[in-house]
C-alpha cells in the first residue's frame, strides 16, 4: 500500500457555528475550542455527556457542517470551501437507510463492492467468511429490511472497509449497541487498521470504546476534556483499585475505612468498590493482605480490570467541580 | 449463488426478492389490469342506459374500441398506485438517504445511475402496459366484436404517452420531495397535472374520437390539440433537470434533521459571529403531529366512504320501496326512477325523476307530465287534455314505424299522485349501479367489512405511518 500522510486530522482551536440557546435565553457554542489530532491508522471513539455535540463534531470532521472558528485539516489537504460536498477520500456514516431492502446481506456487500476488481467468486467467499469471522454469519442471508438500525449500520461500516476512503466516519451515537455487535464492530475496526485507513466513531458505550477503539476523545459541555489513548485514560482516571463482592458490603464499608485510610470507599448493593485516593498503597495485594489481615472474609474479591466506563465517569466528575 | 447484481437489475426489483419473480409479478399485475378492465367494461355496460351513454360513449360502445380506451385510463391509476406503494425503491427517495452516497464512494458512477434508474423504470412501466394492453385486446376477442386495427397503435401511443409522462414528472418531483410522505402524494399530483394538461390542451375530444383515432398521424396534429408538442417538451426538460439535479445532489451528504438528540429546553441556533443576528435552525419539537393529521385524515375519509354507502343504501331501500298508493315521499317530492324510453327527451331512461305529491283539488294543467297510478302499477306520462274528472294521456316519444298516439288513454284524476318537478340524471345512474352485483358489494359489503374490521384498519395505517 502507497504510504500516505500521517496526519489524518487536525484540528485547532475549532468552534461550531451552532450555539445552544437555554430556554430562549443565554446561549453557549454547541462546540468551542477543539484541538484534536488524529493520525493515521488509529481508531478514534468519541464520547460525550452531549449526543448531539459529539455527533456536531464528527459532521464537522467529515467536512459535512461548516465550523465557525479555528483551523480544520484533513489529510493534509485543507477543507474545501464548498462544505458537504462529498470527499473521496472520507466515508461517513450518518444513518443506517443506506442499504437497499430488496436485497439481503451478502448481496448488498456484493453490490455494494462490485466496482472492485476482485475476481466475484473470490470476493464472495471472503467477504461470507469475513461476515462469519466477525461474528454476523447468522445476518449473512438476512433480507436488509429485516435488520435492526444498528446491525444495518454495522453492514454499512463492513461495506466502507470496503471502499478506498482512509478515513471513515461512523457517526450514530445514538445507537445501542449489544456485545454481538461491540464485537464485530471491533473487528471490523482492526480490518480498517490493518488496511492503514482510520476509524472515527461515536457512541455513548464505553464498552464500544474499550473493544474496539485504540483512542478516545471526550466532551463535556461543548469543549474536549480528554484525547488520547484508551489505556491512558483508564489507567488515568479509574481510580477504582479493587471490587468486594458481599452481602454484607454495607455494614463493611464502614470498619474498613479505618483499615484503608488512603483510599475512597463507596458501597453500591452488594458491591464495594475501593478507589485509590494518591495512597502510597496502591498495589491490590496490599489491599487484599489489609483486608484478610482484619478478619473481613468476602464472598469474592476482585482486582479492577480498568474500565473505560469508570475513568469516563471519574473524568466527568473530576470537570464538575 | 454468486451474486452479480448491476444496478440496472437492482433497480427492476421493487422487493426482496428475485429477479426472475418479480418480472413475474409484474406480469401477473399486468394481466390483472387488463382483466380488471375487462370487468370494469362490463360494469360499465350494465350502465348502458344511463346518462354515462351520453357523457362517456367512448366507454360504453361494443367495439374493442371502448375497451381498450377503459384500459389506458385504468392502467394510469393503476400505475399511480404501483409508484406510491413503491415509491422507495422506483424513484429518487434514494440519494435523500444517502444510498447513492455510499454507492459513489464505493466506485459507482451517478450518471450512469440516472441512466439505469430511468431506464428500468421506463422499462418496467412499458412492460406492465404492454402486456395489459395485448390481454384486453385478447380478452374483447371473446365478446366478438368487430376487430378494426387501424385505431389500437394510436390508442397504444396515447396510453403509454401519458404514462412517461406521468413516470418522467414523479421521478422529476421525487429529486424535490424532502419525505417519503411528500413524495408519495407529489406522485399522485402528478396525475391529476397530466389529466389536467390534456383537458385543457383538448386532447380528451381527440382521444375519444374513434374516427381521429384510426388516423395516426391526428395526434401531432397541432391544429387540434397542442397537448403532444407540451408533453415532448416537458419529457425533455424533466430528463435534463433529473440528470442535472440528481448529479447536484448526490454530490452532497444529506442530513436529515433529528430532533431527537438535541437536549430538552433547548434551541439550536445560528449565531453571525459579525452582526449577533440569530437564527433558529432546529427546536425539539413534541413528536406525533404529523402522524395525529394522518390518522385523523384516514379515519376521517373512512367514517365519510362508510357513511356515504350508508346513505346510498337507505337512499336506494326508500326509492325501491314504493309500491303503488304507498310512495315514499321526502319532504313532498316522489323520487321515482323512470326505466322507460316513453318520456323522452324530456326524461330518459332510468333516470332519477321528482314529483311534487298533489292533493285532490290541484288544478292539473295540460302539458304536465304526472304520475299516475293505473291497475296497480305506476306510470309517468304527459297531459295533453282533460275534462271535469278524467285526464288524457300520452306519452312523448314513439318509436319509428309505431302509430303516433296510439298509448294515448283516459285516467281518472284521482289515479294522479304526482307532479313532474325534475330529474338528475347522475343520481339515477347511481341508483342502477347501487342495483348492480358489483355496486352491492360496493355499497353495501365493503362498508360492513369496513366496519366490522375497523380496529385492524385503524392498526394498519398506524403501522403504515410509522415505517
Amino acid at each position: 500500500m502507497e504510504h500516505g500522510p500521517e496526519n489524518i486530522v487536525l484540528m485547532e482551536n475549532v468552534s461550531s457555528v451552532e450555539h445552544f440557546l437555554v430556554n430562549g435565553g443565554k446561549s453557549r457554542r454547541v462546540l468551542d475550542d477543539i484541538n484534536l489530532v488524529i493520525n493515521r491508522a488509529e481508531k478514534w471513539g468519541i464520547k460525550g455527556t452531549s449526543v448531539f455535540e459529539i455527533k456536531l463534531l464528527l459532521e464537522i470532521i467529515a467536512n459535512i457542517r461548516p465550523y465557525d472558528k479555528g483551523k480544520c485539516v484533513l489529510i493534509e489537504r485543507g477543507m474545501m470551501r464548498h462544505k458537504r460536498v462529498i470527499l473521496k477520500h472520507v466515508f461517513y456514516i450518518g444513518s443506517s437507510d443506506m442499504l437497499y431492502n430488496n436485497m439481503n446481506v451478502l448481496e448488498y456487500l456484493m453490490f455494494a463492492t462490485a466496482k472492485s476488481k476482485v475476481n466475484k467468486v473470490l470476493l464472495q467467499e471472503e467477504i461470507f467468511e469475513y461476515l462469519i469471522e466477525i461474528g454476523l454469519g447468522h445476518l449473512s442471508l438476512t433480507p436488509n429490511h429485516m435488520l435492526n438500525r444498528e446491525e444495518k449500520a454495522v453492514i454499512t461500516l463492513i461495506a466502507a472497509a470496503y471502499s478506498d476512503s482512509l478515513i471513515i466516519v461512523f457517526n450514530l451515537p445514538e445507537y445501542e449497541w449489544d456485545e454481538v455487535l461491540i464485537k464485530a464492530v471491533a473487528e471490523i475496526a482492526k480490518f480498517i487498521r490493518k488496511q492503514e485507513k482510520t476509524l472515527i466513531l461515536s457512541t455513548q458505550n464505553s464498552l464500544m470504546i474499550e473493544k474496539a477503539c485504540s483512542h478516545t476523545a471526550i466532551i463535556k459541555d461543548g469543549r474536549l476534556i480528554y484525547s488520547g489513548s484508551v489505556e491512558n485514560l483508564r489507567m488515568t482516571y479509574d481510580k477504582i483499585e479493587v471490587i468486594i463482592r458481599d452481602r454484607t458490603a454495607k455494614s463493611m464499608l464502614e470498619k474498613l475505612n479505618g483499615i484503608l485510610p488512603g483510599y475512597n470507599l463507596v458501597a453500591k448493593e452488594d458491591r464495594l468498590f475501593i478507589r485509590s485516593e494518591g495512597s502510597e498503597f496502591n498495589e491490590p495485594g496490599e489491599i487484599h493482605k489489609k483486608i484478610i489481615e482484619s478478619g473481613f472474609i468476602p464472598d469474592s474479591i476482585e482486582i479492577n480490570p480498568k474500565t473505560v466506563e469508570n475513568a469516563y465517569e471519574e473524568l466527568i466528575l473530576k470537570n464538575d467541580l | 449463488m454468486i451474486y452479480k447484481n448491476s444496478y440496472f437489475k437492482k433497480e427492476l426489483r421493487q422487493a426482496y426478492t428475485e429477479n426472475k419473480i418479480s418480472t413475474n409479478r409484474k406480469i401477473a399485475f399486468a394481466v390483472f389490469l387488463g382483466l380488471f378492465s375487462f370487468a370494469l367494461y362490463f360494469v360499465f355496460q350494465t350502465l348502458q342506459e344511463s346518462v354515462l351513454s351520453d357523457v362517456v360513449p367512448e366507454i360504453m360502445q361494443p367495439s374493442f374500441f371502448s375497451t381498450i380506451y377503459l384500459y389506458i385510463h385504468i392502467v394510469i391509476a393503476f400505475i399511480i398506485s404501483y409508484f406510491i406503494l413503491y415509491y422507495d425503491y422506483l424513484f429518487f427517495a434514494e440519494i435523500r438517504k444517502n444510498s447513492w452516497y455510499l454507492l459513489i464512494q464505493m466506485g459507482y458512477n451517478p450518471v450512469i445511475m440516472f441512466f439505469s434508474k430511468l431506464f428500468a423504470l421506463m422499462y418496467s412501466v412499458i412492460l406492465i402496459y404492454t402486456v395489459g394492453f395485448i390481454v384486453t385486446i385478447i380478452l374483447t376477442f371473446l365478446l366478438k366484436y368487430t376487430f378494426i386495427l387501424a385505431y389500437l397503435p394510436t390508442l397504444y401511443l396515447v396510453g403509454l404517452a401519458d404514462l412517461l409522462l406521468i413516470t418522467i414528472l414523479s421521478m422529476t418531483f421525487s429529486l424535490y420531495a424532502k419525505t417519503v410522505l411528500n413524495g408519495r402524494y407529489w406522485t399522485f399530483f402528478t396525475a391529476v397535472l397530466v389529466f389536467v394538461l390534456k383537458t385543457a390542451l383538448g386532447q380528451y375530444p381527440i382521444i375519444s374520437n374513434r374516427v381521429y383515432m384510426q388516423n395516426f398521424s391526428t395526434l401531432f396534429n397541432l391544429q387540434l390539440s397542442g397537448y403532444w408538442l407540451v408533453g415532448s417538451g416537458i419529457i425533455i426538460t424533466c430528463g435534463l433537470i433529473c440528470l442535472f439535479r440528481s448529479r447536484n445532489i448526490a454530490k452532497y451528504y444529506n442530513l436529515a434533521p433529528d430532533p431527537d438528540i438535541l437536549p430538552l429546553d433547548m434551541e439550536l441556533v445560528e449565531i453571525d459571529s459579525i452582526t449577533g443576528k440569530q437564527k433558529v435552525i432546529s427546536i425539539k419539537v413534541k413528536k406525533g403531529w404529523r402522524g395525529r393529521i394522518l390518522d385523523t385524515v384516514t379515519t376521517l375519509l373512512l367514517i365519510v366512504f362508510i357513511c356515504v354507502a350508508l346513505a346510498i343504501n337507505v337512499f336506494i331501500i326508500v326509492i325501491n320501496a314504493s309500491t303503488p298508493g304507498q310512495e315514499v315521499s321526502i319532504r313532498g317530492v316522489i323520487p321515482f326512477v323512470f326505466s322507460s324510453s316513453t318520456m323522452e327527451p324530456e326524461i330518459e331512461i332510468n333516470d332519477l325523476t321528482y314529483f311534487q305529491k298533489i292533493d285532490a283539488q290541484y288544478q292539473i294543467e295540460e302539458g304536465q307530465i304526472i304520475l299516475f297510478e293505473e291497475n296497480n302499477l305506476l306510470y309517468v306520462e304527459r297531459v295533453v287534455s282533460k275534462t271535469d274528472n278524467q285526464l288524457i294521456v300520452d306519452i312523448d316519444y314513439y318509436p319509428p314505424m309505431s302509430q303516433i298516439g296510439a298509448m294515448k288513454k283516459s285516467i281518472n284524476r284521482q289515479a294522479v299522485h304526482g307532479l313532474y318537478s325534475g330529474r338528475n340524471r347522475w343520481l339515477g345512474a347511481l341508483i342502477l349501479f347501487a342495483n348492480t352485483i358489483v355496486g352491492r358489494i360496493l355499497f353495501l359489503l365493503v362498508p360492513a367489512v369496513l366496519l366490522f374490521y375497523q380496529g385492524q384498519v385503524y392498526r394498519y395505517f398506524r403501522k403504515d405511518k410509522s415505517i
